[in-house]
């Protein structure tokens, strides 16, 4: 296998809040179609360096490079528009809006509304949300609005989906779905992951290659059963 | 799949009964005006009405849509109102061209208010704007040369003035003008929320970050409708001058009758829907009336804390306001049955 191209480039990316260091001197490198989990214990930064790619939050200092432009001046839509767009750790659905509203929200910034429509509820197909369309997104439980937010992700045509805990509250069964579905993606459609799971099963099956972090700095990287025997690691969940 | 059909079939019946109510409602609002007396109260009241609602609408592009709470829209309103009646007294230009010249004023005005203040959330927002129209207000009020002062301006009378001058003999054709102004605001309401940008508004309204997150410029889109509100807004402010032939800074620019009301209609008719400002002005004007010609010799601020204690208990009653309140209403009729 010819190595493929870097989609994402970090350079010694830094956020501190006064004086905390959430983020410390990160370096990442993510390729074309890889699957590329981040774990890290509770407070470890791994949402806050979600928001720093995606220019949700703006570094104290280092560099973000998404497919070799350098993202310093690019705010978070545009950001969305090149292809790097993320979900929310706690779900960010429009509220008022319906479940296909929703979905069609996203796929409306590239397409015109007719064509967005019949896009928005293949999303929907596929993430297996097709018959909660019409549904307010308020009455949903947790598990469909997950779903739903992946929906409305997939519909702005992205290149590099950054997940944030989108499996927490599924059952075995959704999760394995979701599981296939990401891989399809990758697979079929050529997208590039970053995923943020507490889940191990879910995060060993899916990833070639795990990047663990802790207190905002990296600590290991490599394959999962490289990880899950790294002493660093382990000392960080135990806590040792 | 069966609850699927159901339910768009009720919609389908729904929104025929929709189309005749709609259609009965149009005939009697364009045949009205030919059985009152032309020159009376009650037409003076129903084209203000329509006046206040297509105010109403404007001030629904944002405050609706985006939930962007302005407390300052007299300042487009009182803008509207001076560029047309100064084009007009100095240079005798046309009320309609004035029109023109007022919504591109407001809207410009609607552009450059907006930079600043988009950040702002909530009473932040609210106060903001506030403040710019107690600015106007001063302004108009201190630079007499242009703006006549605390005195106000007067639009010139010409007796058989007519179409062009946007004067009229009759009480008649300001009622269709009003009326014409609130279809235009409501036509570009609903469209504004059926497209894109209606989506756009009500997603960084429910969510910022994600609506940014999934590719919405969150700025643009509040800018531009800033601007459409603002421009409608100037628009109203011309009809109002020429069908009042006067104003002053405090009239025009005024918090109380102006800004607070024109946000109070929408918000008791029920914010973010196309017929909210017309149902609020449609109970909230009259209202006022009745209140004020009824109880104000029962002594100072009685009309005011009666109208107040009703619009509480609108709210409380219902906080979407009456066209949520009167769709319960349907609702609990039809089950009844």
């Amino acid at each position: 296998m010819t190595p493929s191209r870097e989609i994402l480039k970090t350079h010694s990316l830094t956020r501190r809040f006064g004086g905390l260091t959430v983020v410390d001197e990160l370096d990442i490198t993510v390729h074309q179609g890889e699957i590329v989990g981040l774990i890290g214990p509770n407070g470890a930064g791994k949402t806050t360096l979600f928001n720093l790619l995606v220019g949700l939050i703006k570094p104290s200092s280092g560099e973000v490079y998404f497919q070799g432009h350098d993202l310093r001046n690019t705010p978070t839509y545009e950001r969305s528009r090149m292809g790097l767009v993320k979900t929310f750790q706690n779900v960010a659905l429009f509220s008022d809006m319906s479940v296909i509203e929703n979905v069609l929200t996203g796929a409306l910034q590239k397409m015109p509304l007719l064509q967005a429509k019949e896009f928005a509820y293949a999303s929907l197909h596929k993430v297996g949300m097709a018959h909660i369309a019409l549904k307010n997104a308020s009455e949903l439980t947790f598990p469909e609005k997950a779903l739903v937010e992946l929906a409305r992700t997939l519909c702005t045509c992205p290149k590099l989906v950054l997940l944030d805990e989108v499996m927490a509250a599924l059952n075995e069964t959704e999760m394995d779905h979701i599981l296939e579905l990401i891989l399809k993606l990758r697979d079929c459609e050529g997208l590039t992951f970053i995923v943020i799971e507490h889940h191990m099963r879910a995060i060993m099956n899916l990833c070639e290659k795990i990047v663990a972090i802790n207190f905002g700095k990296k600590i290991a990287e490599g394959n999962p059963s490289f990880i899950s025997q790294h002493p660093e690691v382990i000392a960080a969940y135990l806590g040792h | 799949m069966s609850e699927l059909r159901d339910a768009s079939g009720a919609r389908v019946k729904a929104s025929q009964a929709g189309r005749i109510l709609l259609l009965l409602l149009g005939v009697t609002v364009c045949l009205t005006p030919f059985f009152i007396s032309d020159k009376g109260y009650t037409i003076r009241v129903l084209t203000l009405l329509f006046l206040f609602a297509s105010m109403a609408q404007s001030w629904n592009i944002v405050g609706g849509l985006a939930n962007q709470i302005s407390l300052g829209h007299a300042a487009f309103f009182g803008l509207g109102a001076y560029t047309s009646t100064l084009l007009l007294i100095k240079f005798g230009i046309s009320p309609w061209l004035g029109f023109i010249a007022a919504i591109l004023v407001a809207g410009l005005t609607g552009a450059l208010l907006s930079i600043p203040t988009m950040g702002l959330k909530g009473h932040y927002f609210a106060l903001a704007t506030l403040a710019f129209a107690e600015v106007l207000r001063s302004i108009g009020n201190t630079w007499s040369s242009l703006t006549g002062g605390p005195v106000g301006l007067s639009v010139p009378f010409s007796p058989d003035g007519g179409f062009a001058l946007m004067q009229f003999k009759s009480g008649i054709p300001f009622y269709f003008i009003m009326l014409c102004m609130l279809v235009l605001s409501s036509f570009i309401y609903k469209e504004i929320s059926q497209r894109k940008m209606g989506y756009e508004l009500r997603a960084l309204k429910a969510n910022p970050a994600s609506a940014q997150a999934i590719g919405i410029n969150v700025n643009r889109t509040k800018v531009i409708a800033s601007v459409i509100s603002a421009a409608l807004m100037g628009g109203c402010g011309v009809l109002f001058v020429q069908f009042n032939f006067f104003f002053d800074p405090d009239s025009i620019f005024s918090l109380v009758s102006i800004s607070i009301r024109v946000a109070l209609i929408c918000i008791i008719g029920g914010i973010g829907t196309v017929w909210g400002p017309f149902i609020g002005a449609c109970f909230l004007l009259p209202l006022e009336e009745v209140f004020n010609s009824a109880l104000s010799a029962k002594g100072a601020g009685v009309a005011q804390l009666a109208y107040g204690l009703i619009l509480i208990v609108i709210i409380l009653l219902e906080p979407r306001g009456l066209q949520a309140l009167f769709a319960r209403v349907i609702k609990w009729a039809g089950a009844g049955k």
